[in-house]
C-alpha cells in the first residue's frame, strides 16, 4: 500500500497552507478521508463494501456486538459518531459553496481529526499492546 | 437633562459600548470618570448608564439588574439595548427567554423580528408563523411580502430538516439548548443556526458561534460530539457542529 490514512492528514495540512478558500474546503476532505482510512485499517471484520455510511453505520450500531470487533463499546460509537460527524462537514464544505468557508472552520476538523487518529490508535493499543522495544544490543570488546 | 450634561451622557453611552463591544477590559480611570458622572444623574440614565458600566465591567448579573431597573420607565431604546447587550454576552437561553417576554411588552417590529429569528433557532414553527404575522400586519406591498416570504422560507427550513431527521420541535429546542449551552460555558456566544438538509441521510444543525479561534471551535465540538453519542442521538440522521462566525461581532465593531 503507498499511501495510509496519515498520508491524507498530511495532505489536509497542506491544503490549509494554501490560505485560501479553496484549500480550507479541501483540507476539511483530506482530513475526513485521512481518519476513514485509518479507521477502517484497524477493524477486524469491517463491512464490505467500506461505503462511508456502511463503516460509520457499523460502528455506532453493530461493531460492538458480540463476534464483531475486540474493542469497546463506547470507544467504537464515539470513532462512528465522530465520522459522521466529520463526513457531514466534507459534505457542506464541498457542495455548500453560497456562505464563506472560515479558515478557523478547517483548523477545528484539523484538530478533531488528529484527536480521532489518536482515539483510534488508543482504543487500537488498549486491545494489542505495541510490542515492547528490543534490548538495544550492547557491544563487548573481546579483551 | 441640561444640553451639556446631556452632551456628557452621551459620551459616556459611547464609551462604555464601546468596551462592551469590543470585549476589552475598562480602565480605571475610565471607571472612576463613569461612577462620578453616573452619581451625578437621576432615573432612568442612572440606572441605565450603571447597567452599562456593569456591562463594560463584565458583571452581567449587576448588569442586568440595573437593565431591569431602567426597563421600569418602559423606554423603548432602552430595552432594544437591552436586549443587544445579553444578546452578545453568551446567555442564549436567557436572551431568547427576555426576547419573547419584552417582545409582548413593547410590541417593537425589531424585537419581533428577533423573536422570529430566536424561534427559527429553536424550530418553534408556530412562534415563527406568529411573528411573521405580527411582523407582516404593521407593512404594505413589497415589504410585508418579502416578510411573509422570509418566515415562509424559516417554516420549509425546519419543517424540511423536521422531516428528514425525525426530529419534532420539541427535540430541535433542546437540541439547541444543549448547543448553546456548550458555547456559553465556554464564553462563546451563538448567533444563529444553519438547517444543513442533503439528499440523503447527512442532516446537520450547525451553530453560528462568535469566534474564531479553532482550538475553540474543536473543544465545542468534541463536546457535542460526546452527546451525539448518547443513545438519544447516535441512530438518528443527522449531526450537529459550531461554525466560526464573526459578521455580528465585526458589525458591532463597526468594521
Amino acid at each position: 500500500m503507498a499511501v495510509n490514512g496519515q498520508d491524507f492528514y498530511e495532505f489536509a495540512l497542506k491544503c490549509i497552507t494554501h490560505e485560501d478558500e479553496i484549500g480550507y474546503r479541501n483540507a476539511v476532505g483530506r482530513a475526513y478521508y485521512g481518519l476513514y482510512h485509518d479507521v477502517c485499517s484497524k477493524l477486524t471484520k469491517g463491512p464490505d463494501p467500506a461505503t462511508h455510511r456502511a463503516v460509520r453505520d457499523y460502528l455506532i450500531e453493530v461493531s460492538w456486538l458480540s463476534g464483531n470487533e475486540p474493542f469497546e463499546k463506547m470507544k467504537l460509537i464515539s470513532l462512528g459518531t465522530m465520522l459522521k460527524h466529520l463526513h457531514i462537514q466534507r459534505k457542506w464544505a464541498d457542495y455548500k459553496l453560497d456562505d464563506d468557508y472560515p479558515k478557523a472552520d478547517a483548523e477545528a476538523v484539523l484538530i478533531m481529526t488528529r484527536k480521532g487518529f489518536e482515539k483510534a490508535q488508543a482504543m487500537y493499543e488498549d486491545t494489542f499492546p505495541p510490542a515492547p522495544p528490543s534490548p538495544t544490543a550492547t557491544t563487548v570488546t573481546p579483551a | 437633562m441640561a444640553a451639556q450634561a446631556q452632551t456628557k451622557a452621551k459620551e459616556l453611552h459611547d464609551t462604555l459600548w464601546s468596551f462592551i463591544n469590543r470585549k476589552v477590559v475598562i480602565q480605571q480611570d475610565v471607571i472612576d470618570t463613569a461612577e462620578k458622572e453616573i452619581a451625578s444623574l437621576k432615573g432612568k440614565e442612572k440606572s441605565y448608564l450603571t447597567a452599562l458600566l456593569f456591562a463594560a465591567k463584565g458583571d452581567f448579573d449587576s448588569a442586568v439588574e440595573w437593565f431591569k431597573d431602567a426597563l421600569k420607565s418602559e423606554d423603548s431604546t432602552i430595552a432594544l439595548n437591552y436586549l443587544a447587550y445579553i444578546g452578545s454576552s453568551a446567555h442564549n437561553y436567557f436572551h431568547r427567554m427576555e426576547v419573547f417576554r419584552l417582545e409582548e411588552q413593547f410590541c417593537l417590529p425589531t424585537i419581533r423580528r428577533i423573536a422570529r429569528n430566536a424561534a427559527y433557532c429553536i424550530g418553534d414553527v408556530r412562534l415563527i408563523r406568529s411573528y411573521t404575522l405580527k411582523l407582516s400586519a404593521l407593512c404594505d406591498g413589497e415589504e410585508k411580502q418579502e416578510l411573509k416570504d422570509q418566515g415562509a422560507y424559516m417554516i420549509e427550513q425546519v419543517e424540511e430538516f423536521k422531516k428528514a431527521t425525525s426530529l419534532s420541535s420539541d427535540q430541535i429546542q433542546e437540541l439547541c439548548d444543549t448547543a448553546e449551552g456548550i458555547a456559553n460555558k465556554h464564553g462563546v456566544n451563538c448567533i444563529g443556526i444553519h438547517y444543513f438538509v442533503n439528499d440523503d441521510l447527512d442532516n446537520a444543525f450547525v451553530v453560528r458561534a462568535e469566534t474564531g479561534d479553532p482550538e475553540v471551535l474543536a473543544e465545542l465540538n468534541l463536546e457535542m460530539l460526546c452527546v451525539l453519542s448518547t443513545e438519544q442521538y447516535r441512530s438518528l440522521p443527522f449531526t450537529s457542529w459550531f461554525r466560526s462566525d464573526m459578521d455580528g461581532m465585526e458589525r458591532r465593531n463597526g468594521r
